[in-house]
């Protein structure tokens, strides 16, 4: 397993103390010093002493129910550490380089909280972010804003943009994913009729709610609506009443596995519906591992994929190289989230948190890493949110996920199925 | 309407035989050992990872690797019997409850390690079909499983009737020392019903691979169900697990067509209170005590 | 046959017993008689093992039981019925006469052994499909002696047959565990009824407080004034 129990470095920098950062400081110097005099000719950087590596708080379940996904979150935080250093660190801080700090929490919301305030006690942060799964998150932001510590996130839930200013979400919010999902029923069929099942937690109810609340304006008709528990043995009763709603198209707000089940179920029962399975698992390449050709034409909803532009090619051949799958949203969004904290790092000029929330509240990015997001625009509003944030809708064709919608961002026809 | 109901209760039946495999194993061993056997689900999956990686490296179809994960679980069921559960039987439950807890975050932090988190899937010809009859469906995975689940009890049935070991067996759990004077050597009762314990939960995991993810979690979802089965259906009676567990997948298959689908378990936990107000002792027992 | 010297044994609950002598032999009947809390049945329990003996010895043709596990003991040719008849009350009748005869040895005659105890116990055969635990008490008790005979024991140990029940059904219990002892069994018979004790068995022994106080035949014990005032109410 990737995760530890306990905070881990990387990048062989330790985990750096307050009442340790003289010590270190000396301890590079002296060490460093002769052969950068010897390399530059006496050109000893005057910010030489601020090249402390800057250390990022990961929060991600790397055990647990949710370690699939969270473990995928850590390779990606790594990568884009790695790419951000690779490129010559925190310029305006002498070059610093990104220094991860991991944290397992164990896809468990008592542990999250625990585990947050020890990675925020125990380590001089400038920033954290984490931790995908939206109930999770919610808890960590909440201790991240009492201790003023920024968190960037690409969970989802629209609680996170209530009432916190140290809280920033780059990715489109769940009830935009709501409006994008429902515009995506109508190019299945003019009259569209939807059953909406999801499983009753924050991620699914907050999704829900928003579908059913914007349904009228779209011109969708819901026909059916009905939360359920996750970690079901048997989709047949749920989907034995999507059948009986009468309804063209299906919104299944699930994770992986239960999603694995209503697919299948759905293919049992003979039922000739069109599936969009939102986001969450039905947008990992362990879907379609697992689910096999009856995947192909399933429709959902991404905050990232990795055909948006070209650089999001370049991580997903990276990612790809490093664990053998295609860069998954969080993973991408991930890469895009960490270069919006060296973007805000550099212009602070500053490992200070509260100036590192500064300079994230008047992020403006159009290109780059940073700016690899569906919309292709970061910037912060008040309440957190990206204002040009808007979510992708993909199609699995051929073993892979397709952008096909909005247009702007689509990048392969929808297929009928 | 009729037709709903009726794929309900299908549904429900069929889910049922594999929670009575899970269900039949804890009973039996609570009945003849004395011990609630937490880690019961933990061997659902270890069966389950036992088809799955059969299927993946030798392309053997998970329900005949039943003829593997069986015995192996059932020589695991006697190892641990015979090194482990032995050793902490005594008046004390406290040490049995931790033994069995253990174990089954041992092994399911083993297959995190092992695993990973990862679902696990076996793609089979029968996985994705299903028979049509009329307005109704029977998915063909669940019906085979159904029917080898309801096989294997059945055998059960017969192995604790009419062989002389399944008697013995029957005999130490309703009374372990008078079982003692008939002979009866109580280590070997036990072993062997912990390793038949454990050969139905692999059985259980064999049966759900062609439908069912695997994932190191996966026993905890079922373990629920047979420990409500067990109660419902009277401790260490093994008749009482089958009806009972048939009776939840039925209730919570109902629960989710008429009363909402988060509503499973709450019919399942209404059914059991409800059992247990008119029948204390469970379904199993005798009125007359 | 059987030999028990100086034993002493207690555990948990079970009253204790200290330096009792005991000795049966081939085909004898001898009683173990004593108010409640005597220490005949722990005696009893001290022969088959369920309780460890903490001193002396028990002996059966000379083998020492300590060295067996209490489920080899059976194998000897000691039957146990266990005090409050104890079936197993969830098997048919036949079931529990048939799970009285699980030693090698026994199993080989079992089919010609139930047909025997059919014999004595004809009541028995009309409801052998019948579950033990939703019989009568004197019916139970047939079934435990019954079960107990499966075994084809040299010695059979009964713990109080006719604790309640009525009388009509103790009399018929003590005429079939006379009948069994015609056939050559020896009896070791733990009864809080001296009277009807003494009329089956040759010798007893009386305890008081886990001691042997008195032994002899039952005509010394019918006749012995202290006997008569504790245990007959002349």
């Amino acid at each position: 397993m990737t995760g530890d129990r306990k905070p881990s470095a990387i990048n062989n920098a330790a985990p750096t103390k307050a009442s340790r950062t003289k010590l270190n400081r000396r301890k590079f110097l002296v060490g460093t010093g002769g052969m950068l005099a010897a390399g530059a000719f006496g050109a000893v950087p005057l910010r030489g002493w601020a090249a402390d590596p800057i250390n990022i708080g990961a929060l991600y379940p790397s055990t647990g129910s949710m370690a699939q996904i969270g473990v995928g979150c850590v390779a990606a935080a790594k990568l884009a550490v790695d790419m951000v250093n690779e490129a010559g660190g925190i310029k305006s801080l002498g070059g610093a380089k990104l220094n991860l700090i991991v944290s397992d929490v164990q896809s468990d919301a008592t542990v999250t909280r625990t585990e947050t305030d020890r990675l925020i006690l125990g380590n001089k942060l400038s920033a954290i972010h984490g931790c995908y799964a939206s109930a999770l998150t919610l808890i960590a932001s909440e201790v991240c804003e009492r201790a003023r510590v920024p968190i960037i996130t690409g969970s989802s839930s629209d609680q996170l943009n209530k009432g916190r200013s140290y809280t920033f979400t780059p990715f489109a919010r769940a009830s935009q994913f709501a409006k994008a999902q429902l515009q995506m029923a109508k190019l299945v069929s003019e009259q569209a009729k939807v059953a909406v099942i999801f499983e009753n937690t924050a991620f699914g109810t907050s999704t829900s709610n928003g579908l059913k609340e914007l349904a009228p304006g779209e011109g969708v008709e819901i026909v059916m609506f009905e939360p359920y528990s996750a970690g079901f043995t048997d989709a047949s009763p749920l989907i034995n009443k999507v059948k009986a709603s009468g309804a063209n198209t299906l919104f299944s707000l699930s994770y992986l596995n239960d999603l694995i089940l209503i697919v299948r179920t759905v293919k049992q029962v003979g039922l000739n519906i069109a599936i969009n399975g939102g986001s969450g698992g039905f947008v990992m390449p362990d879907f379609y591992k697992n689910v096999g050709k009856a995947a192909e034409g399933l429709q959902g909803v991404a905050h990232w994929n990795h055909d948006v532009n070209d650089d999001a090619q370049k991580v997903n051949a990276e990612f790809k190289k490093r664990t053998g799958e295609f860069a998954f949203e969080y993973a991408g969004g991930l890469v895009a989230q960490t270069f919006m904290l060296a973007d805000a790092l550099e212009r602070a000029a500053s490992a200070d948190p509260k100036k590192v929330r500064e300079a994230l509240s008047t992020l403006d990015v159009s290109s780059g890493y940073a700016a690899m997001a569906p919309g292709g625009k970061v910037k912060f509003g008040p309440d957190g949110k990206n204002v040009y944030g808007r979510p992708v809708g993909v199609q699995w064709q051929n073993a892979d996920l397709a952008s096909i919608f909005p247009k702007e961002d689509a990048r392969a026809p929808l297929m009928k199925t | 309407m009729w037709e709903t109901l009726a794929q309900a209760v299908i549904n429900g039946l069929l889910i049922g035989g594999i929670y009575a495999l899970v269900s039949i194993g804890v009973t039996l061993i609570f009945g003849v050992v004395k011990i609630v056997n937490f880690a019961q689900g933990e061997f659902v999956m270890l069966g389950m990872y036992i088809s799955f990686f059969l299927a993946t490296q030798f392309g053997i179809d998970p329900l005949v690797s039943l003829v593997v994960s069986m015995p192996v679980l059932f020589v695991a069921g006697v190892l641990i019997q015979h090194f482990l559960i032995r050793r902490v039987l005594g008046p004390n439950d406290m040490p049995q409850i931790f033994l069995t807890f253990a174990l089954s975050l041992l092994l399911l932090n083993l297959s995190l390690m092992l695993f990973s988190a990862n679902y696990r899937t076996v793609h089979t010809s029968y996985s994705d079909e299903a028979w049509h009859i009329g307005g109704l469906y029977i998915p063909v995975a669940k019906l085979i499983a159904f029917a080898v689940a309801m096989a294997l009890s059945g055998l059960l049935w017969v192995f604790l009737h009419t062989t002389d070991l399944g008697r013995a067996m029957r005999a130490a759990s309703q009374n372990r020392d008078v079982a003692m004077l008939m002979g009866i050597n109580p280590n070997r009762v036990f072993a062997v019903a912990f390793g038949t314990a454990l050969a139905l939960a692999g059985a259980a995991g064999s049966l759900l691979m062609p439908f069912y993810s695997a994932y190191p979690f996966v026993g905890q979802v079922f373990v629920l169900m047979a420990f409500v089965a067990v109660v419902m259906g009277t401790l260490g009676n093994v008749m009482g697990a089958l009806v009972a567990s048939l009776m939840m997948g039925i209730a919570e298959s109902l629960g989710i067509q008429f009363v909402g689908a988060d509503s499973g378990l709450i019919v399942v936990f209404a059914l059991l209170l409800l059992t247990l107000a008119f029948r204390p002792s469970g379904l199993g027992a005798r009125r007359s005590r | 046959m059987l030999e028990l010297s100086r034993v002493s044994a207690s555990y948990g609950s079970v009253p204790a017993i200290t330096d009792i002598s005991i000795s049966i032999g081939e085909g004898e009947a001898v009683g173990l008689l004593g108010a409640n809390g005597a220490g005949k049945s722990t005696t009893l329990r001290a022969v088959s093992g369920l309780v460890k003996l903490f001193g002396g010895k028990v002996t059966f043709d000379g083998i020492d039981l300590a060295t067996l596990p209490p489920y080899r003991i059976p194998e000897l040719g000691i039957a146990h019925v266990p005090e409050g008849r104890q079936v197993f009350p969830e098997m048919t009748v036949q079931e529990n006469l048939e799970i009285g005869a699980y030693t090698p040895k026994a199993k080989a005659d079992r089919a010609r052994t139930m047909e025997l105890v059919y014999s004595i116990f004809p009541r028995l055969a009309d409801r052998r499909k019948q579950l033990a635990g939703t019989m009568s008490g004197g019916e139970q008790q047939m079934v435990a002696v019954g079960r107990g005979l499966m075994l084809k024991p040299r010695l059979l140990m009964l713990d109080e047959p006719s604790l309640g029940l009525a009388p009509v059904m103790t009399d018929v219990t003590f005429e079939k565990i006379g009948e069994i002892h015609k056939m050559g069994t020896a009896i070791l018979l733990v009864e809080q009824n001296v009277s009807r004790a003494l009329s089956l068995v040759q010798r007893a022994y009386v305890l008081e407080s886990g001691n042997v106080i008195m032994q002899g035949s039952s005509a010394e014990l019918a006749n012995n004034k202290q006997v008569q005032a504790a245990y007959l109410g002349i």
